[in-house]
């Protein structure tokens, strides 16, 4: 193989790889009434409370469990504690193996069974 | 956030004990089994009874695909299971971290003390915070004993099965806006769906809630962060349920409405994650420290970029390129795509050397080139028994006799592993071999866990065309038998 194209090769496999770059996770709901919106990633001093409007809101930057979101033209960090965020997840039922009987010999796993 | 008891629920839980049903429950309560009741705190750890290492493992190793063998990750994820071994005060309880081929966001533990991820959450986790968090969550099941309990609860899930029968009768003339065209398995559906969304899954919620509470306390002692940890981790769960919901087709499928079969199918165990999040966080958020404690990114993700471990995830990552190319017909690409996923790193995996071989087989490879390409996975440190099984599915008429000696070494490799009963009686039912096909049905009936499967696996298809007929009658006539007595019982034959 030509060493270009095996380079590119082992990138791209790199590249899926490398978990959580490929898909924006988003704000999708608010867990009060309004959101306070903080000029930095920290609520040290008091934030600008809002109602949610336009969501979902992508999120930009993750620091501190504060999240960067652009609204009204503007960035700003909200409380991850303030919000229900929907984040990427890698998850693909595996082909069904039909000579195993489907039963399962341990407790249920940390989320039910998704694969039946 | 408190459930608010559904009269429907009590109802059901006054008849079912009416009915005897609610003394299966009782074994759960005998076990030793304690409960967290808030989080920073931990009960004293219970007396322990654990089951075998090594047959543990051997379950897993026969069970789908089997289980990773991606060395410095696994050391990475042993290292932090000592570190919540120690934060719980039991540093010196058996068990290990195992990677399991599993493509799904999830995580398993056993009674043997071992905890099994599933690749789809490796793939998926961003931090330490987050690998910890579910650690410790499965690691809470373990310590507080839930797997005896559990199982007591498999016996009262058992139970209530007939009680869902006499139920049928019921709840087919007297819940309100029941559909008259309802067919019988309809109305089962329903039965099925109230009872078990209205009892067994509250103990089973109630247990989750704590094992989340657990983990949500070991976080918060070793200054994990939660938001970008456990909460992350429901957070994802969460965003598969929203697609899980997305691509529910709007309305009841033609041929009736089965109302327990709807969205709500993955929530019978478990709350939603959406639930187990709010109800988290709102119990988390007097509790979070100041600082908050920064997420750590760091070791995780250089543990993921390990060489070989990167390797790991990019091969995984494949499998639904590969699946998407052989769904347009495109096998050549497919192949080409299969036997990368079958290098290096993962040479020898299970999972992608049956992939390739599926691959081989779509172009036409012939089945001495498939064997041979399976094969490889018997000198690997991860064995599947999925792999060694079908490498001795591949053999010609003549080849039986070499198959059957080299499937009775895997069988022994395998520690000869219940899981592996019902393909082993199938194989000697299809080989002709009565002898050992007896020999291993009757042990077979011991295992209830396998029984049917042995059972299916010695059957022709008109043998099982006949005993589904059967099932069925008895099914109904069992049905009639048990809606008569619950009506004699409750008067309610006028």
């Amino acid at each position: 193989m030509f060493p270009i194209k095996r380079f590119a090769a082992i990138a791209m496999l790199f590249s899926l790889a490398l978990p959580g770059v490929q898909a924006a996770d988003l704000i999708t709901g608010i867990k009060g009434k309004q959101v306070e919106l903080f000029d930095v990633a920290d609520d040290a001093k008091p934030g600008r409370k809002v109602d949610a409007s336009g969501l979902p809101w992508t999120i930009k930057e993750e620091k501190n469990s504060f999240l960067k979101v652009t609204l009204g033209g503007k960035d700003a960090w909200i409380d991850s504690m303030q919000v229900n965020v929907v984040r990427d997840a890698k998850s693909d039922c595996p082909p069904k193996n039909s000579t195993q009987p489907d039963i399962g010999a341990v407790l249920p796993g940390a989320a039910p069974s998704r694969c039946r | 956030m408190r459930r608010v008891p559904r009269p429907k629920a009590l109802l059901l839980a006054a008849l079912l004990a009416s009915c005897g049903i609610a003394q299966a429950e009782e074994p759960a309560s005998e076990q030793a089994m304690p409960a967290v009741k808030l989080i920073g705190e931990l009960p004293p750890a219970p007396a322990h009874q654990w089951s075998d290492l090594t047959v543990d493992l051997n379950d897993h190793r026969t069970a789908g695909n089997g289980l990773v063998s991606a060395p410095a990750l696994s050391k990475y994820l042993n290292g932090l299971y000592t570190h919540i071994k120690i934060a719980a005060g039991v540093p010196d309880w058996p068990g290990a971290v195992h990677i399991s081929s599993d493509t799904t966001l999830n995580a398993h533990a056993s009674a043997s003390g071992n905890i099994y991820l599933h690749m789809g959450l490796i793939r998926s986790a961003e931090s330490e915070d987050e690998i910890y968090g579910v650690l410790a969550h499965e690691f809470a099941h373990i310590y507080l004993n839930h797997q005896a309990a559990y199982e007591a609860h498999q016996v009262a899930s058992n139970a209530v099965t007939g009680a869902k029968v006499a139920l049928l009768g019921i709840f087919q003339k007297k819940l309100p806006g029941t559909n008259p065209s309802w067919s019988a398995f309809d109305s089962l559906a329903l039965v099925d769906g109230v009872v078990h969304d209205s009892l067994i899954p509250v103990w089973q919620r109630d247990v989750e809630e704590q094992a989340d509470m657990f983990a949500a306390t070991l976080s918060l002692r070793e200054r994990y962060s939660y938001p970008s940890g456990y909460k992350a981790f429901l957070e994802r769960l969460a965003a598969l349920e929203q697609r899980e919901q997305a691509s529910q087709p709007f309305g009841a499928p033609e041929g009736g409405a089965t109302p327990a079969a709807a969205p709500g199918t993955t929530r019978k165990t478990h709350a939603t994650a959406r639930e187990r999040e709010e109800v988290l966080t709102a119990k988390m958020l007097p509790l979070m420290p100041r600082p908050r404690p920064a997420p750590r990114k760091a070791p995780w993700q250089a543990v993921v970029k390990d060489k070989e471990t990167a390797e790991v995830l990019a091969h995984f990552a494949l499998l639904p390129e590969i699946a998407k190319l052989q769904a347009a017909g495109r096998n050549a690409d497919a192949l080409k795509l299969a036997q990368v996923a079958a290098s290096g790193a993962t040479a020898g995996d299970g999972t992608m050397l049956l992939v390739l071989q599926g691959a081989m087989k779509r172009t036409g490879a012939s089945i001495e080139e498939q064997r041979a390409v399976l094969l490889r996975n018997r000198s690997w440190p991860e064995r599947s028994w999925s792999v060694q099984y079908q490498a001795a599915m591949l053999v010609t008429p003549e080849q039986q006799p070499f198959a059957k000696e080299f499937l009775q070494e895997q069988y022994a490799y395998f520690g000869e592993a219940p899981r592996t009963w019902p393909d082993m009686v199938g194989f000697y039912f299809r080989n002709g071999d009565k002898f050992s096909q007896l020999a291993l049905s009757l042990k077979c009936t011991t295992e209830a866990r396998f029984r049917d499967a042995c059972v299916y696996n010695t059957q022709t298809d008109a043998q099982r065309q006949q005993a589904a007929n059967q099932a069925a009658n008895r099914q109904q006539q069992q049905l009639n038998k048990w809606e008569q007595k619950l009506k004699d019982k409750l008067k309610l034959n006028q």
